[in-house]
């Protein structure tokens, strides 16, 4: 006959156990039987660790943790092993049992199948994700659309954006689509070296060609031969550079330093800058033929800020990949420490975001990121009036999720709506309701 | 080298989809139970993995190895090496590269369990206990004593050790 607590737990979707002093089973619940695939008759009585067969069940036990320091073990990740042989991942949470006087009597242990959320987030991953890239914003998406058949032509492409908005993953995502995969990709900084190594680093010099030049050297371009030559910060090179890369974009021949003969290069060329080449060229200071020869086409990255709904997705990657790396087990984020990244401005993008979820392993081994992990200085309360507190409200994520839109569309308010798909009143009557204040146009 | 026999042994399979291939050689007396065995004459190293002096729960997460040569139903030595934290296919490699021929166990995935028999490793899986007593009775036949398998064996398992059968292998 089954007692109400059991009923209770029977009814409940997650998975919970109970064990004695002597880690046996004292409880087993219906999802708990679902879950591990072994039935209640055969768990009861036998220890924990025969039943749940978890990663962490021999040496870095959960419940033990609970029972010698008293304190709560809330979402940590762990992968089990089913009664058909699957590995199963799920998190696991634990908590004293005492009786009647407080006396500690044994553990229960809570757990939830993720499998089914793995499988959709993976699949979600997929959907949203070219070569090493993840997003989901429609600018993003377009750039992913075009991708392709960008790849298998031989043009030479200009990536403009932001620094830190993964300008280089677009070009390596471009190479890999490309014919030209099995060859080298090479990346060069422009902006980090001076013109005269810049020009032996790219071209290569013979021996002779200098003091200490006693043997030959190949340069980059050599070495992308037949692959993908990435010329990041390609708006910090000299006039002097420019032209010798005109001559290589037109010609297709460079001169090593030192050299005679011309050297042919079969090369494609892929510029990147973070800085707005046109008004360069404005300016003097960027070469118009040269712009026009690798302006062939035109990729521009977004920044962050202009695609948030990429944070989820980005928090959820960079998780993963510490969690692999470091071989932690953070479960994920909370509601709290997401929407105040959702309400950052990232100056630094993507990388600064990377940076963000990397302090936070740091100081965190399991569990959940919680706000106070984020570094100072990331909360940014929103103009609403309101001072500022530690719960982050719904409220104030809408206030911030409307202002960023509103940043985005030049304050329009009309084309604001439209970019939201909401009719321009219902944008008003939130304005309005939220307390916002917009700047004076 | 122990001479390989390809059998098809889907009465044997606790994992279905799993096509074994079992290391084995018929000669003048089996293990108790068993239609194959390791004979007095031929010596076979026999892994165990380990977790405080017991059979690891499961062989998928375990830290620690016992090595043991035997030589018919005698142990001739055994050395313990550590597992570090590897995925299937390095882990099954790592078992070759050891020598093994016979792997005891508790639970192990399906995934690891198929590279492990496509290693041409004998897999015996679902046991627990101390291991000196699953050691004793691998070497006399009795593994297919219930008190060796694992609470947590699929259905496949309970019902070849209620015929006295014991683990694949036995």
């Amino acid at each position: 006959m089954q007692s109400d607590c059991d009923i209770i737990l029977d009814s409940i979707t997650e998975g919970v156990f109970t064990v004695d002093r002597e880690w046996r089973i004292t409880s087993f619940n219906r999802a708990a039987e679902k879950i591990t695939g072994i039935p209640r008759s055969r768990a009861i009585g036998q220890p924990c660790k025969d039943i749940l067969r978890a990663d962490i069940c021999e040496g870095r036990c959960t419940l033990a943790e609970t029972i010698r320091t008293g304190e709560p073990i809330i979402c940590k990740r762990v992968t089990l092993i089913d009664v058909n042989g699957q590995q199963k991942p799920i998190n696991i949470t634990t908590a004293l049992l005492k009786d009647g006087e407080g006396n500690i009597i044994g553990g229960v242990e809570t757990f939830r199948d993720l499998s089914r959320i793995e499988q959709l987030r993976k699949e979600i991953l997929q959907k949203y994700k070219v070569a090493d890239i993840i997003s989901r914003s429609h600018r993003m998406r377009e750039i992913f659309t075009i991708l392709p058949g960008i790849a298998q032509s031989s043009s030479t492409v200009l990536i403009e954006g932001e620094s830190g908005t993964g300008k280089e993953l677009v070009a390596r995502a471009l190479h890999s689509m490309s014919l030209r995969k099995n060859r080298p990709f090479i990346a060069v900084n422009c902006g980090a070296l001076p013109d005269t190594l810049l020009e032996s680093e790219l071209f290569g010099y013979k021996a002779g060609a200098f003091t200490d030049a006693k043997t030959d050297k190949p340069g980059r371009f050599a070495l992308a031969e037949g692959g993908t030559l990435l010329l990041d910060e390609i708006g910090d090179v000299s006039p002097a550079m420019q032209v010798r890369l005109l001559r290589f974009l037109q010609e297709k021949v460079y001169d090593p330093l030192g050299s005679v003969q011309p050297v042919r290069g079969n090369v494609r060329v892929v510029a990147a800058t973070n800085k707005d080449l046109a008004q360069l060229v404005r300016d003097g200071s960027f070469r118009e033929d040269l712009y026009y020869r690798i302006n062939i086409v035109k990729l521009e990255v977004p920044p962050l800020r202009d695609r948030m709904e990429d944070i989820p997705l980005l928090v959820d990657h960079f998780i993963e990949r510490f969690n692999s790396l470091q071989g932690k087990n953070i479960a994920g984020i909370t509601e709290n420490a997401l929407a105040c990244l959702m309400a950052y401005r990232f100056p630094g993008n993507v990388r600064e975001l990377e940076n963000i979820i990397e302090r936070a392993f740091v100081l965190c081994h399991t569990g959940l990121i919680e706000l106070a992990l984020l570094p100072p200085g990331i909360y940014q309360a929103p103009v609403t009036g309101e001072p500022p507190t530690d719960q982050f409200s719904f409220r104030q994520m809408e206030a911030t999720f409307l202002m960023n839109a509103l940043r985005r569309n030049n304050w329009n308010r009309k084309k604001t709506a439209e970019d939201l798909d909401i009719h321009k009143t219902t944008l008003f009557r939130k304005i309005k309701a939220l307390g916002l204040k917009l700047p004076l146009r | 080298m122990l001479p390989l026999l390809d059998v098809p042994i889907s009465f044997l399979n606790i994992y279905p989809d799993i096509s074994l291939q079992v290391m084995c050689v018929f000669l003048p007396y089996t293990v108790a139970g068993t239609g194959h065995a390791f004979t007095g004459d031929v010596k076979t190293r026999l892994a165990i993995p380990v977790w405080r002096e017991t059979v690891s729960t499961v062989f998928d997460f375990s830290q620690s190895l016992l090595l043991i040569d035997t030589q018919g139903n005698r142990e001739i030595s055994r050395r313990e090496v550590s597992l570090p934290d590897e995925p299937a296919p390095q882990r099954a490699s790592r078992l070759d590269r050891l020598g093994v021929q016979v792997l005891v166990c508790g639970a192990i995935s399906q995934s690891l369990a198929r590279f492990v028999t496509q290693s041409d490793i004998l897999l015996v899986p679902f046991v627990s206990g101390p291991i000196d007593e699953v050691l004793a009775a691998y070497l006399c036949g009795r593994l297919a004593d219930f008190r060796f398998l694992q609470p947590g064996s699929p259905p496949a398992a309970r019902r070849r050790w209620r015929r006295g059968r014991g683990p694949r292998g036995q």
